[in-house]
């Protein structure tokens, strides 16, 4: 158990990139919006929130090259330095989510900043019950930290060439299917079919796919040498 | 005493070259280990393999008596400081201290930071901006305050000027008299640690080609000199690992304890015998002229 938590440890060791940077990114995002609603006096919708999002798919991406040979170094089980990373995306992902959950709180009850600007408020994610978005904004985040990590565990395991034969067979399925789609004229249905997806069935999708890159990255890591 | 590493026909082949060559021996508990060996030798392959950070391509690897692939109870126990560490690009000195504690069972956080003022690290500082000197300093702080049952330097002081070197080797002395633990150091500086030695692993193009207590290989070898006629009658019979020539004399390593009978017929001849160094006997024995196997001396 001390080594599941010395891997939190090992993570959070590094403050500014878990804590302190994606927080001032949104700020930025956040004071940019402010600015441009006040320039030309209308109501935006804005999608400034994504920027955190996107920061921690990038964390997944860097941090198995930061920490994955130092834990192994140390001796530790790869078991471990999986569920200790786990661990810590799971927490950053809840608080974080509850942040968000309260920025919209204060967003809504300010009327919007009093300048129309719905920044953490996002229409259709965020419409629902409390708990309801709590959830997605949890599954966003570490969805896209496990997407991340997965593809630099693809790295970590078969290198280089692996990170590119991986991409290479992606982009082939891409256009195969795009051409097929087209051919038979399905792309209507599939537009409808996603806009009827619910948020609790799109998060709840989105937290499927998370299990999977999980169990994914945790077989490369298996097998990973530093 | 019991078995800390049991090894067995190990091997590890990387597409067509071999690193680790069908190696077989057994570690002691509450030893020191010399590992020693060239660069390349496979000495840092053989250690990974202990640790689980590389996987063998054959043979039996015990340590503590079970495989450490994924084990905690083997792993826990195994503090390895390789040459080749590498830290997150954020941590401190201090940040490898924190996660140590959490990391080594026995940890001593008291003495870990007494070693930190005795080899002036700072704590503050990135290990990433630390000199070269000062970052094996922080593997050998982090090696002898980790305690663990199995303590493995590979290459610990690069860098390190002689009065950091001395310092590491009084601490570490210092520490096993008080908390005795199997360590295993593997090093290019023979001379320098090998009053340390209880035991010397010598590998060469991934064999193991010499495995001896420390005390056996004392005298081991002898330098034999004189007129090049007496002593080529003098050395049949013997291992030769190394010959000299300056004219009509010849100056010859042979292995092997000379007896009394053999000291008693140099003397008669007017052959100058001495004792070899622990270094120049892994000189000889390495330089890629000879070929030999472990336990072909005994």
């Amino acid at each position: 158990m001390n080594r599941v938590l010395g891997i939190v440890r090992t993570h959070l060791a590094d403050r500014w990139s878990w804590i302190i940077f994606p927080w001032l990114i949104l700020s930025i995002s956040f004071v940019t919006n402010l600015i441009i609603v006040k320039l030309i006096g209308d109501s935006i919708y804005s999608g400034g929130l994504a920027s955190i999002y996107i920061y921690m798919m990038v964390i997944g991406i860097l941090s198995v090259a930061q920490t994955f040979p130092f834990i192994i170094g140390f001796s530790v089980r790869r078991r471990d330095y999986f569920l200790g990373t786990t661990t810590t995306i799971t927490v950053i992902s809840a608080l974080s989510a509850i942040v968000i959950c309260l920025l919209g709180y204060i967003e809504r009850k300010t009327d919007y900043w009093g300048v129309k600007l719905h920044f953490f408020n996002i229409e259709y994610l965020t419409d629902g019950p409390v708990l309801e978005r709590l959830w997605i904004l949890f599954v966003l985040m570490i969805h896209l930290f496990f997407l991340g990590f997965t593809i630099s565990c693809i790295h970590r395991r078969f290198g280089r060439n692996g990170l590119f034969f991986f991409f290479i067979v992606l982009a082939i399925a891409f256009t195969i299917s795009v051409y097929l789609i087209t051919s038979y004229h399905k792309w209507n249905a599939i537009f409808d079919w996603f806009g009827d997806i619910s948020v609790i069935e799109l998060s709840s999708g989105l937290f499927i796919c998370t299990l999977i890159y999980v169990g994914v990255s945790y077989l490369l890591l298996r097998r990973a040498t530093v | 005493m019991s078995n800390v590493i049991e090894i067995n026909g190990l091997t590890k082949t990387y597409g067509k070259v071999t690193a680790v060559d069908n190696v077989s021996f057994k570690i002691q508990e509450g030893k020191i280990y010399g590992l020693l060996g060239r660069n390349g030798a496979g000495k840092t392959t053989l250690m990974h393999m202990i640790t689980a950070q590389l996987f063998k391509t054959s043979g039996q690897l015990k340590v503590f008596g079970e495989e450490p692939y994924e084990n905690n109870r083997v792993l826990s126990q195994i503090c390895f400081i390789k040459e080749g560490q590498r830290y997150p690009d954020n941590f401190r000195v201090s940040d490898v201290l924190k996660v140590s504690q959490l990391i080594f069972p026995n940890w001593d956080q008291e003495l870990a930071y007494s070693l930190i003022t005795q080899f002036q690290l700072p704590l503050k500082r990135r290990v990433k901006k630390l000199s070269r000197g000062m970052l094996s300093s922080v593997g050998i702080v982090v090696g002898i305050a980790s305690r663990a049952p199995l303590t493995i330097f590979d290459e610990p002081y690069l860098g390190l000027d002689a009065v950091a070197r001395s310092l590491f080797y009084d601490k570490l002395l210092e520490d096993y008299a008080e908390h005795p633990r199997t360590i295993i150091l593997s090093t290019h500086l023979i001379d320098e640690v090998s009053q340390l030695l209880e035991h010397v692993l010598l590998v060469d193009k991934g064999k193991l080609i010499l495995n001896e207590e420390a005390e056996d290989l004392r005298g081991r070898a002898t330098t034999v000199a004189g007129e090049s006629s007496k002593v080529e009658g003098y050395l049949a019979g013997k291992e030769v690992i190394h010959r000299e020539q300056f004219g009509g004399l010849v100056s010859a390593t042979v292995m092997g304890q000379l007896t009394v009978k053999d000291r008693d017929q140099a003397s008669k001849l007017g052959l100058e015998l001495s004792p070899v160094s622990l270094q120049q006997m892994v000189v000889h024995l390495t330089n890629g002229k000879i070929d030999r196997e472990a336990g072909s001396t005994r």
